[in-house]
């Protein structure tokens, strides 16, 4: 049989830039998984819930920006901002723009923390870059700013479980807390390597808009953070010439949820969060992306400040 | 200090305009008044204060990538900031240092002082007169200078009909000029008992009730005070001003025609109005040379207007020295040239040295036909010019006839007389609606003509005239020439000096004869044509304010005058004088009525 061509929905920049970073932990090693979680292994089959919950829904995103990149003695280091953030949504009601936060922004050196580096200040905009050290050895300073940038989002997402235990709060990628609180779903807009048995691709295939995967069980690897329940879903229904494996997302929960718990929560973010996904004219990463967080993410970079101008603030300071 | 905003940091601040950021609470719309103060480099301690009024306003989301994604924000499956933007045009500079504001410098609204120096109030002293209300319930004023000839003169009014209040504002302006008072009590109007107004009243009979009250004014400026949310029951207590008619009027109307014997003056007076019908004599005619304004408005070829002259000046030979209301007439300097026993048919009023006695306007007319078409007047022009002559001379006299008038007797002929600079009464509402555009032209050019010239013969008189003049386009066309356009003219170009100030209207000033248009120092636009408020004639109007023109509603006119740089909307208040019978307030006696509301001088 001669393969098709197919497309992915997302821009080709976008793609190869952005998920770079996507990793999940345990990426790579053999998927173990319950697959007979919510319903019998070979009963599977596309759910459409019926009538679920409105809830009020917490969405929690971070986006950072590179500032300037440049050395300390013979270690190469990079100026970082970045900003963290949630916003509130009840479906049906206007959305209150959250409070603006000041955004981070630290100076990542490679190696480890000798006590000898100082903090960068631009008092000029009252600015102060605050060092970080990565002594990994195969991380590069993008990727440990962009670790940073996920650990606060993890921290923000359980603080508002926590502070709002009716809402939901959903986190724009995979859960990095194991013992992550109930209400917290993982958003995970990628799938490099599908570890769903070929027996039930069918199932992902003939998936609609409203209607999820029966919920399973990721077991933790030796490297993974611990165990957590998944499920698909499909924010839209696939553009033409695309490839209908590659326009769906899986939502992530706590792995402590019984089967139950589970399929309330499923329920409702297969009923819930398309009318959240961008369309395809929205967003490079549509229909992955939800539309309130890329709103929430340009929200947060009005923060950052003017680029070039720090770019020349940071030249002077560092000339002296 | 009441802030409304900041001034937005958007690259568009500039010494003449401004975008604020507005908060959404604060009761700001468009046409506001606001002020900024800015550093003055040239004196840093006393800041620079910018005035400047609200023309536009924005609603906008920031970060919404597409408009069509309202509905989103509406379902909360998306979100953005909500700003409110305002553009300021600025008025005024206190220092004259131009400045642009600062981004972030707190705007506040123009309240008293602040006010009266954004309007230039501070700088009119004692002749800041009362034009209307602004949208903010404050009061807003003309510069006195500028209106009675002083500085400047002249009034335009443009506006579609029905719609655009001309002759209501034009009224009420008026109205402004005789009652306002200054703070210590005297009148803005200087020589305020000698001022004159001369009314055309030319559509319906609205201006024949101007000295009765009116009704139901008190109670329709209530409501708009309620509606407007202004702190007031009527907008004259806002501005100072008392409510009621106009005093001091004579309401003049045309007889009517073909009415002989003792009713041979009688006018069409409306209900509830009181007025006294207004002729000429036949003597007058022909001593003042009124003949021209028979074709007032189409004067025919030059040659036409050859022998229109010619006969006007015989006229006046004939007739000088005489005592009307008739007039005597010489028979023909050769034979057959006026045989009056032919033309009479009697002996009766033919005198001792043959002249004859012309009564009427008709015998007049055929005196004159027959002179021309005899040898002696008609040897200098050709025979079809003079008939075409003729043609016109008898097309116009059936529409005039009963105003020019040789059979009344010397009583009645003074009550008809129409002298508005010799009489006593103040504000002279001259009623022409109902007569032929023949007749009314012929009306209207006598009347200004007789103005001016009394006032162009006399010394510098005290007091101003105001003369209140729609369908100017009818009257001093772009096109043609007309003698009417040419005393219009003489108005707009030499009036300001002799106190003569016109108070025009139409419905287009582009179809006006532009000196006429840009003689006026004052320029008012009600509801405008959009394609008409486009013309240049517009060009004084923000592009914000030409669109608002075409939207405007009755009561409503935008204001220009040459100290303020931006022209002000502005509200007038409902007439306190009766525009219609059923208007006229009458419990017992109009007049005791009449007494309460106006104040003794």
């Amino acid at each position: 049989m001669t393969l098709r061509f197919r497309l992915h929905p997302w821009d080709p920049d976008t793609l190869y830039t952005v998920t770079e970073f996507d990793r999940e932990a345990g990426e790579g090693e053999d998927p173990h998984l319950d697959l007979s979680f919510e319903v019998p292994e070979d009963g599977w089959r596309p759910l459409a819930p019926g009538g679920t919950v409105r809830r009020t829904v917490r969405f929690v995103d971070g986006a950072r920006r590179h500032d300037a990149a440049g050395t300390i003695g013979d270690r190469p280091c990079l100026f970082v901002v970045m900003g963290v953030g949630s916003v509130a949504s009840r479906l049906g009601e206007r959305v209150e723009p959250p409070t603006p936060q000041p955004a981070q922004r630290f100076v990542i050196v490679a190696g480890r923390d000798g006590g000898d580096v100082a903090p960068v200040t631009l008092p000029q905009y009252g600015v102060t870059y605050v060092p970080r050290f990565t002594d990994a050895a195969d991380a590069s300073l993008s990727a440990y700013a962009q670790t940073l940038m996920l650990e606060r989002e993890a921290d923000l997402a359980e603080e508002l479980a926590r502070a709002y235990p009716d809402d939901l709060v959903v986190v724009d990628g995979p859960l990095r807390r194991s013992g992550s609180h109930q209400n917290v779903l993982g958003y995970v807009k990628t799938t490099r390597r599908e570890r769903l048995p070929a027996s039930h691709h069918w199932v992902l295939d003939a998936l609609q808009p409203g209607q999820r995967t029966p919920v399973y069980l990721v077991r933790a690897g030796d490297r993974s953070l611990g165990d957590r329940l998944e499920w698909v879903i499909r924010p839209r229904p696939p553009a033409r010439g695309v490839d209908p494996r590659q326009g769906l997302v899986r939502v992530q929960a706590n792995s402590a949820l019984t089967p139950d718990e589970a399929r309330a929560l499923a329920d409702w973010s297969a009923a819930t969060l398309p009318a959240y996904s961008a369309d395809y004219h929205h967003d490079a990463r549509a229909p992955q992306q939800l539309l309130i967080v890329k709103d929430l993410e340009s929200d947060l970079r009005r923060t950052f400040g003017d680029r070039e101008l720090l770019l020349g603030a940071l030249r002077g300071a560092l000339a002296a | 200090m009441s802030v409304v905003g900041i001034v937005l940091a958007n690259d568009r601040s500039r010494p003449l305009e401004f975008w604020f950021k507005l908060d959404e609470l604060s009761r700001v719309q468009l046409d506001e008044l606001v002020a900024v103060d800015v550093f003055n480099p040239f004196n840093p301690d006393r800041p620079v204060t910018v005035y400047a009024v609200v023309d536009d306003l924005i609603d906008s989301v920031e970060g919404l990538a597409f408009p069509g994604d309202t509905e989103l924000l509406e379902q909360g499956a998306s979100y953005g900031r909500r700003i409110l933007m305002a553009h300021a045009r600025v008025l005024r500079f206190v220092p004259d240092v131009l400045r642009p504001p600062r981004p972030g410098a707190p705007v506040r609204l123009a309240l008293g002082d602040d006010l009266a120096k954004a309007l230039y109030v501070d700088r009119m002293r004692d002749s800041a007169l009362p034009v209307g209300v602004l949208r903010n319930g404050q009061p807003a004023y003309l510069n006195y200078d500028f209106l009675c000839g002083v500085a400047g003169g002249h009034v335009n009014i443009s506006g579609v009909s029905g719609v655009a209040t001309k002759t209501s504002f034009a009224t009420w302006l008026l109205y402004s000029v005789l009652n306002a008072r200054r703070s210590d009590g005297q009148y803005v109007a200087r020589n305020r008992q000698d001022v004159k107004a001369v009314v055309f009243n030319v559509k319906g009979t609205d201006l024949l009730f101007l000295d009765k009250p009116n009704a139901r004014f008190a109670e329709d400026e209530r409501a708009f005070c309620r509606e407007a949310g202004l702190e007031a029951s009527s907008r004259y207590e806002l501005l100072g001003l008392p409510a009621g008619p106009f005093e001091r009027v004579a309401c003049r109307v045309p007889p009517r025609p073909g009415l002989a014997g003792a009713e041979r003056l009688a006018g069409e007076v409306p209900a509830g109005a009181t007025a006294t019908p207004y002729a000429w004599s036949l003597l007058e005619f022909c001593q003042k040379g009124m003949l021209p304004y028979l074709f007032a408005l189409d004067p025919g070829s030059q040659m036409i207007q050859f022998v229109t002259e010619d006969v006007t000046e015989r006229l006046k030979r004939y007739a000088a020295g005489q005592e009307g209301p008739h007039v005597y007439l010489p028979p023909g300097e050769a034979a057959g040239d006026w045989d009056p026993l032919a033309a009479r048919g009697t002996v009766e009023g033919l005198e001792a040295d043959g002249r004859v006695r012309v009564e009427t306007l008709d015998e007049l007319a055929q005196y004159v036909s027959d002179m021309l078409l005899g040898e002696h007047w008609g040897r200098h022009h050709a025979q079809g010019t003079v008939q075409a002559f003729i043609r016109r001379l008898r097309g116009a006299l059936r529409h005039v006839r009963h105003l020019v008038r040789g059979d009344l007797p010397p009583r009645e002929l003074e009550r008809a007389r129409l002298d508005p600079l010799a009489s006593s009464d103040m504000v002279h509402v001259i009623d022409i609606h109902d007569l032929h555009s023949v007749a009314q032209a012929f009306v209207v050019g006598v009347v200004l003509r007789d103005v001016f010239d009394q006032r162009e013969a006399a010394a510098r008189s005290p007091g101003t005239v105001y003369v209140v003049l729609d369908e100017l386009n009818k009257y001093a066309p772009a096109q043609e020439e007309s003698p009417i356009k040419e005393t219009l003219l003489d108005i707009a170009e030499r009036g300001r000096s002799l106190g003569v100030i016109l108070i025009g209207a139409q419905q287009t000033a582009s179809e006006v004869e532009r000196r006429v248009v840009s003689n006026a120092a004052i320029r008012v636009v009600g509801r405008l044509d959009m394609a008409e408020a486009a013309r240049p004639e517009y060009r004084f109007l923000p592009s914000t304010l030409q669109e608002r023109a075409g939207i405007l509603s009755p009561g409503s006119m935008i204001v220009h005058q040459p100290d303020l740089p931006v022209p002000l909307l502005v509200t007038f208040p409902f007439p306190a004088w009766a525009t219609r019978g059923s208007e006229v307030a009458r419990p017992g006696s109009a007049d005791s009525e009449f007494d309460d509301l106006i104040p003794l001088e």
